[in-house]
């Protein structure tokens, strides 16, 4: 079925391009949306523009923030000896909604895939490198950048300080909180191959955690569980 | 009309789909590759478990309809559990790279017996091997050729009358020449390679396993296998894991090239 308005059609083909929204359920979200009151129609668009123009990502642990760096980041209450390896930004909020976890987070921006050609230089691993060691000290087979050394300049004074000083802290413990998946484990294995001849120990949160499942669905408890009873690898 | 189908399976690869489920493409015994929907696998309470993660071999019910592109999958279980292929990268990244060539060599839905049991029985001894996980995945590359119906032409004295100065592999036939025949579409190797390709197209998976190569034979005979492999399936060869594997193996593990 097609609508006989080009401006809907529009909408309709706009939506399709979203994960998991398929022809019907555009067609279902385009006619709600022509019922709906023009400003709640105008706050929605506002809200995607400005998720675009004022999101970045943190320069220390890459996470999504409005601010850079990130909230985390920022609170000096956060142990920055610990930092949890997660595969993207919504796994930070499922181990913030645990209450529980006081370390800092790097987030990878996906796992590595060999089956979808996915690999280290795609993720954020020689960064995660580089809050361990220095720039000079990373093995050159390691791909991928080395991150901005130098804090990006649209950042003050404060926020510079904030990079140098969780740059010098002395990281003892990196937990790769990455799912319990084929994906996950060949992530897991690959970091802790390159971390391992470090003074850092790596441990991976699994216990509790069955394999196939999306650490995003675990509910608080769970999670809190696998943190606990995280081992090293 | 819709038809219950049980079969074994492995499980070739899984795709996030919509909230919570997976599409996951099954090789299985009686059907070949067919692609399932499996709702809910990534909660955390699945009643499909750690059963769709790809390398696993399992059982399947799924209901067939011949007209539809997905199958919904509607129960799964263990056949038999692999969980060493699971506990090093070495491993893993052979077990993806094994699960690809199936995925990417055999069509949708051509019946193949050969190539399912030789799946699992390299999948069992990736799970037990402890080394020489190389020579598993040319053995694997070399027979799979084979059960596609390209079986390198090798003939004894052909092996038996290389010299030193090595020989030349004809990518059409398979067969081996010595290094002085003029041949359009061949590769030329050391004894040592053309010897072990030999070794490989006809022992069997314990004897390969057996076979000790240098480094430099072993990347001589990989390149032949998959130079070999590639002539005949062209554009269809995979290539996304090998790519990534010779990312990985800056880590420690050199032989994950290759
Ligand atoms: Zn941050």
């Amino acid at each position: 079925m097609q609508f006989s308005s080009e401006s809907v059609e529009g909408l309709v083909e706009q939506l399709t391009k979203l994960p998991s929204i398929g022809r019907k359920t555009a067609q279902r979200l385009a006619a709600f949306v022509l019922k709906m009151p023009r400003a709640e129609v105008v706050e929605i668009a506002e809200a995607l523009i400005a998720v675009k123009d004022r999101v970045r990502e943190c320069t220390i642990c890459h996470n999504v923030t409005d601010r850079n760096p990130c909230v985390i980041c920022r609170a000096p209450r956060r142990d920055r000896s610990t930092i949890c390896v997660v595969e993207d930004a919504n796994d930070v909020l499922a181990i913030e909604r645990t209450g529980e976890y006081r370390g800092v987070y790097h987030v990878l921006g996906g796992v590595i895939s060999p089956l979808n050609g996915i690999g280290p230089e795609d993720l954020r691993i020689r960064e995660l490198m580089r809050r361990l060691v220095s720039a000079d000290d990373i093995p050159d087979d390691v791909p991928g950048t080395n991150g901005s050394a130098t804090p990006p300049e649209d950042v003050d004074a404060e926020a510079e300080a904030i990079i140098e000083a969780h740059q010098a802290a002395a990281v003892e413990e990196i937990i790769l909180a990455v799912n319990p998946n084929v994906e996950g484990d060949t992530t897991a294995y690959y970091i802790s191959q390159l971390v391992n001849p470090l003074e850092v120990s790596v441990t991976r949160i699994a216990r509790g955690l069955p394999i196939g499942g999306d650490l995003e669905y675990a509910d608080e408890a769970t999670l809190s569980r696998a943190l606990e009873g995280r081992g090293s690898l | 009309m819709s038809t219950i189908v049980r079969t074994d399976a492995v499980v070739l690869r899984s795709l996030d789909y919509s909230e919570t489920s997976q599409i996951v493409t099954l090789f299985t015994r009686e059907r070949g590759i067919v692609s399932v929907i499996a709702k809910g696998a990534r909660k955390i309470k699945s009643r499909f478990g750690a059963t769709l993660q790809p390398t696993s071999y399992i059982q399947v019910v799924f209901y067939y309809k011949p007209t539809r592109g997905l199958q919904t999958l509607t129960e799964t279980s263990h056949v038999e559990r692999f969980p060493d292929v699971h506990r090093s990268l070495e491993k893993l990244v052979i077990g993806q790279r094994i699960v690809e060539l199936v995925d990417a060599l055999l069509q949708e839905e051509e019946h193949n017996p050969m190539v399912f049991n030789l799946t699992v029985g390299v999948l069992r001894t990736l799970n037990e091997a402890d080394e020489r996980l190389g020579n598993l995945l040319a053995y694997f590359r070399m027979q799979l050729a084979t059960a596609l119906g390209f079986a390198p032409a090798i003939r004894k004295s052909d092996v038996t009358a290389l010299t030193d100065e090595g020989g030349r592999l004809d990518l059409n036939t398979g067969a081996i020449h010595p290094s002085e025949v003029q041949l359009p579409q061949s590769r030329g190797a050391s004894r040592a390679a053309l010897r072990a390709f030999a070794v490989i197209a006809r022992a069997d998976l314990r004897d390969v396993m057996r076979m000790q190569m240098e480094p430099r034979t072993q990347r001589a005979v990989d390149g032949l296998i998959e130079d070999y492999l590639r002539y005949h399936v062209e554009e269809a060869y995979p290539t996304r894991s090998d790519d990534v594997a010779s990312q990985l193996s800056g880590a420690g593990s050199s032989h994950l090239r290759g």
